[in-house]
């Protein structure tokens, strides 16, 4: 989760990711932030995020996020 | 009766406006108390049924195509999920070494039938739609070169709503592909998802998993979703009928005529076809949301306030939503994440930083949306200087966000200002309203002439009453317009704030329900009387029928 | 208390019971009564925007066909009806002109048979023309339909929606007054368009033995005007106007059987157009579809000659009874000078 965390904050550091669940629905995550975000995860975490899992239920918040990345490695 | 008074009825409502009033007002009731009596269980039959028919009698033979694409997509869809299954079977039993290879293959397999059915859809779209735009330009390429060849151009005839329900059929398809839904083994759900007749005109572009069930299990009518659908059906009429309709006179002949008229009245000219344009549109949707409520199904927002927008990026988040999500999804989104740009990304972000870095590929990916957005609309010269404008800006906006940034932290300049909120929402009208110029202008020669007079000759001398008269509207109308985008701009300050217009109706303890019946008769009431239909107005159809 | 507590019990489970079938019972009513009041504030409506008198500027429909109602009593000689082919071509002010006679152009744009007919009806309670002519064009329209004739109804009785616009400009004073029928005009109920635009007349009735059928509504609608007229002490005529797209030998051959069955005069100008003097390049206003200005008159005066050769019409020109129509006259000319018409 601290390395989840450390990438958020690099990519945009104004969001208190830590309360936030609207990350998307809210707009704080624009599309640019999140094709950089999928580049340093899939970096990070040794994952491959495929277009079809970038929906706001994964993306919302750092656990969704967090639960996504898990699932993903477990592939 | 008087003599003065007996007015015959020569004409059958036109379907294909099913906003006309008159469809509405004959046709509506009928549908609901038809809806109404259907047994539970038939409900989604007679949905099914009342689509095809309506679409029957709107565009005849066309038709076929619907059937067709349902048939295709339906078998198509089952087909990947069939070789999803055999892929899982032989990963279970293959070796471990063997696993990539065996996954290689099948999804080389499934990847082939979405190109199948992907190539179809795309390649009846293009074929119906853009034949005509790409001859006519092959023919200016070979009258440049001097030769007097000229290739005919063929006639087709597009079928009603083609471009929507492809992109819903692209949709159901990806998504089966990437697994993100089931293959629907019933191809019955699968046809009232791509053919519900409110959604084939204008949209909204649902998602499979959106409405698919909803609209299968469409629900009775109760007298919340009745009184509350029929405010938003009235609501959404009264801005067609009463404001766009009204303008619809005066922007045809400003646009056509504006050789004969001023910068000043061309700009006007310009406001007002974006008004028309915005309550054309939103009030059809307004109109579509309305009767899903009345049978229980919740559609997609397409509009939410976009003229409070800050900047163009957010204007295309508030603006006709469902387009913009579909290109998201299907095309910004698989562009940027393909294996070329994410490694573009990665040396980027390393060599130029955090923002700009994804900004190329982000860029590339914007360049591609814009191309299709543009040549969505049309098959024209003009449509695709649209998208192009609008990409131009939001690039600009993202290469400048940070440098504004720092200017206004320099500046002490708070964002969140009034005042500075109050700029950039009226600095991105502007921009709109310049980029729907060029959409609606009669070719992007026109275009470019009409926004070139607003400069070289910015006076209103043009305005004049015989302009008009020629427009067929008149002082009092603007009253009426002005009065009504007053009503329609506070019930947009009360969504922006999050205020429930409804939930405000629920609230007396006594008499909530004659609150929301009054409602809807002032609604009714002020729509017979005010709206621009009738004898000297000419039928307005829905604007977004035509992409 | 010594009341029974069973009783109580009873007495107030039967009233939840009531509750809850009061609720639904309660939506029902509520919406019930608004669409009664929704109805009824429609046919309010309707009331106050009526137009009371048929001074265009009053708003009404047809206000040019309707000025008939304003002619003084039993002066019209002959009558036209149909819709927008004999809106266009007959020109009462020709007959006028070169005969004298007093002829009404009661066709407008649109016109279903059965509109016609409810003019034919209306005007003959104020006027007793000789010779009612049917221009043949809405006679193949499927305008008949149940659907139509409930639809006409329903526009009619809830009149607001068509004249709603009257808000503008609307005169109080107005609401409730009896019809008048003040406005004159003069063009007589024609459609006045100088407009030119010429057509080839390739094809025009090129021989066929086919047959067009007709509705049986709107062939019933026929013989039933056809004895209204004669009823009345009037002939009634089928007349088709020159006319490249809406008129074909198939076309002919059916209202001339239907004539020749029923025993009604059948004048078919597309077949005489030398006679009559169409020229294709100067007197059509749509490439084929209606007349203009100059193919009216030309069409109008051989109706005039027609008129003349029954015997039983009189020149009114120097009655002063019908010094109205003679200022007409005039009009009419300084309209043609000042559009150009020669």
């Amino acid at each position: 989760m601290d390395q989840l965390l450390e990438i958020l904050e690099d990519i945009n550091p104004d969001i208190d990711y830590a309360t936030c669940e609207n990350l998307i629905d809210g707009h704080y995550l624009d599309s640019l932030s999140i094709i950089s975000l999928i580049a340093e995860l899939e970096d990070a975490f040794d994952i491959t995020i495929p277009a079809a899992e970038i929906i706001p239920a994964n993306f919302n918040s750092a656990k969704a996020m967090m639960a996504m990345i898990e699932r993903l490695q477990e592939d | 009766m008087g003599k003065l008074t007996w007015i015959f009825h020569g004409v059958l409502p036109n379907l294909s406006s099913f906003t006309s009033f008159q469809s509405v007002i004959y046709l509506l009731p009928i549908f609901v108390f038809l809806y109404a009596i259907t047994p539970k269980k038939a409900k989604k039959y007679y949905l099914l049924i009342a689509s095809y028919v309506f679409y029957f009698l709107v565009n005849g033979g066309m038709l076929i195509y619907l059937l067709v694409s349902t048939f295709l997509m339906h078998y198509f869809a089952i087909w990947i999920e069939r070789l999803k299954g055999q892929m899982n079977e032989t990963l279970k039993q293959a070796e471990k070494e063997e696993k990539k290879a065996v996954k290689k293959k099948y999804v080389r397999y499934q990847r082939g039938v979405l190109v199948l059915a992907v190539l179809i859809h795309i390649g009846a779209l293009v074929v119906l739609k853009y034949t005509g735009f790409f001859i006519t330009n092959i023919n200016r390429i070979i009258a440049a070169t001097g030769s007097s060849t000229v290739i005919a151009i063929p006639k087709f005839l597009v079928p009603l709503g083609i471009s929507f329900f492809s992109l819903q059929a692209l949709s159901y398809i990806l998504d089966v592909y990437r697994g993100i839904t089931k293959a629907d083994d019933n191809i019955l759900r699968l046809a009232l998802f791509l053919g519900f007749f409110p959604q084939i005109v204008e949209g909204p572009i649902c998602r499979y998993n959106q409405t698919a069930e909803q609209l299968w299990n469409a629900k009775p009518v109760t007298s919340e979703n009745l009184t509350f659908g029929l405010q938003r059906i009235l609501f959404g009429m009264i801005k067609k009928i009463v404001i766009a309709d009204r303008l619809n006179g005066l922007v045809g002949v400003i646009f056509s005529g504006y050789a004969g008229l001023d910068g000043g009245t061309i700009a006007l000219g310009a406001i007002f076809y974006t008004i028309q344009l915005y309550m054309d549109f939103s009030g059809v949707m307004d109109i579509v949301l309305g009767l899903a409520q009345i049978i229980g199904v919740q559609f997609p927002e397409n509009f939410e306030r976009p003229f409070f927008s800050k900047s163009i990026s957010e204007f295309w988040k508030r603006w006709h939503i469902t387009l913009g999500t579909w290109f998201r999804d299907y095309i910004f989104y698989p562009v940027t994440t393909s294996g070329s740009m994410k490694k573009l990304t990665a040396s980027a972000r390393k060599k130029i930083g955090n923002h700009y870095g994804p900004l190329i590929a982000g860029s590339i990916a914007l360049f591609s949306v814009w191309i299709c957005n543009g040549l969505w609309h049309g098959a024209d010269w003009n449509y695709i200087f649209f998208g192009m404008y609008h990409f131009v800006l939001i690039l600009l906006g993202n290469l400048i966000a940070p440098i504004v940034r720092v200017v206004n932290k320099k500046l002490k300049i708070n964002p969140e200002n009034f005042f500075y909120h109050a700029m950039q929402v009226v600095r991105t009208s502007i921009l709109v309203v310049v980029g729907e110029l060029f959409f609606r202008a009669e070719g992007l020669t026109n275009g470019f002439r009409m926004f070139g007079k607003i400069f070289t000759d910015l006076t209103f001398s043009s305005l004049n009453s015989d302009l008009l008269v020629k427009g067929g509207i008149d002082y009092l109308d603007f009253i009426i317009i002005g009065i009504t985008l007053l009503g329609v701009f506070v019930v947009s300050i009360l969504n922006e704030k999050k205020i429930s217009v409804r939930e405000l109706q629920t609230r007396p303890a006594k008499g909530a329900l004659v609150l929301q019946w009054s409602v809807i008769f002032v609604l009714a009431m002020f729509l017979v009387i005010f709206g621009a239909y009738g004898v000297g107005y000419a039928e307005v159809h829905p604007m977004y029928a035509q992409f | 208390m010594n009341d029974n507590p069973k009783k109580n019990r009873t007495k107030i489970s039967w009233l939840n019971k009531d509750l809850l079938k009061n609720d639904k019972l309660k939506k029902i009513v509520v919406a019930t009564v608004f669409t009664f009041v929704f109805i009824g504030s429609l046919l309010l409506m309707s009331f106050v925007f009526k137009p009371t008198n048929n001074y265009p500027d009053a708003g009404i429909i047809d206000w040019e066909a309707h000025a008939v109602y304003a002619e003084p009593k039993n002066t019209i000689d002959a009558m036209f009806i149909g819709n927008s082919e004999g809106a266009y071509a007959f020109t009462p002010m020709t007959i006028w002109n070169e005969q004298g006679f007093a002829t009404y152009n009661c066709a407008g744009r649109g016109h279903p048979l059965n509109y016609s007919e409810d003019f034919l009806h209306g005007v003959f309670e104020t006027q007793s023309p000789k010779v009612v002519f049917l221009e043949t064009d809405s006679i193949f329209k499927k305008s008949l339909f149940i659907w139509r004739i409930v639809s006409s109804y329903m526009v009619s009785t809830f009149s607001v929606l068509t004249y709603h616009n009257r808000w503008k400009g609307m005169d109080a004073s107005e609401i409730g007054q009896p019809e008048k029928y003040e406005f004159l005009s003069y063009l007589k109920g024609f459609e006045f368009d100088a407009g030119v635009r010429p057509v080839d007349p390739v094809g025009h009735m090129a021989p066929t033995t086919s047959v067009r059928s007709m509705f049986y509504r709107n062939r019933s609608c026929l013989i039933k005007m056809k004895e209204f007229c004669e009823a009345h002490g009037a002939k009634l005529v089928l007349v088709s106007v020159p006319s490249t797209t809406n008129w074909n030998m198939k076309n002919h051959n059916g209202i001339e059987k239907f004539a020749n069955e029923v025993g009604i005069e059948y004048i078919d100008m597309n077949l005489i157009l030398d006679e009559v003097g169409i020229d294709w390049s100067t007197d059509t206003r749509d490439a084929g579809d209606h007349m203009n200005v100059k193919g009216a008159e030309k069409v109008s005066s051989y109706i005039g000659k027609y008129l003349a050769s029954l015997g039983i019409f009189t020149d009114h020109r120097a009655d002063s009874a019908y010094a109205q129509w003679n200022e007409s006259l005039q009009k009419y000319n300084e309209r043609k000078e000042s559009e150009g018409v020669v």
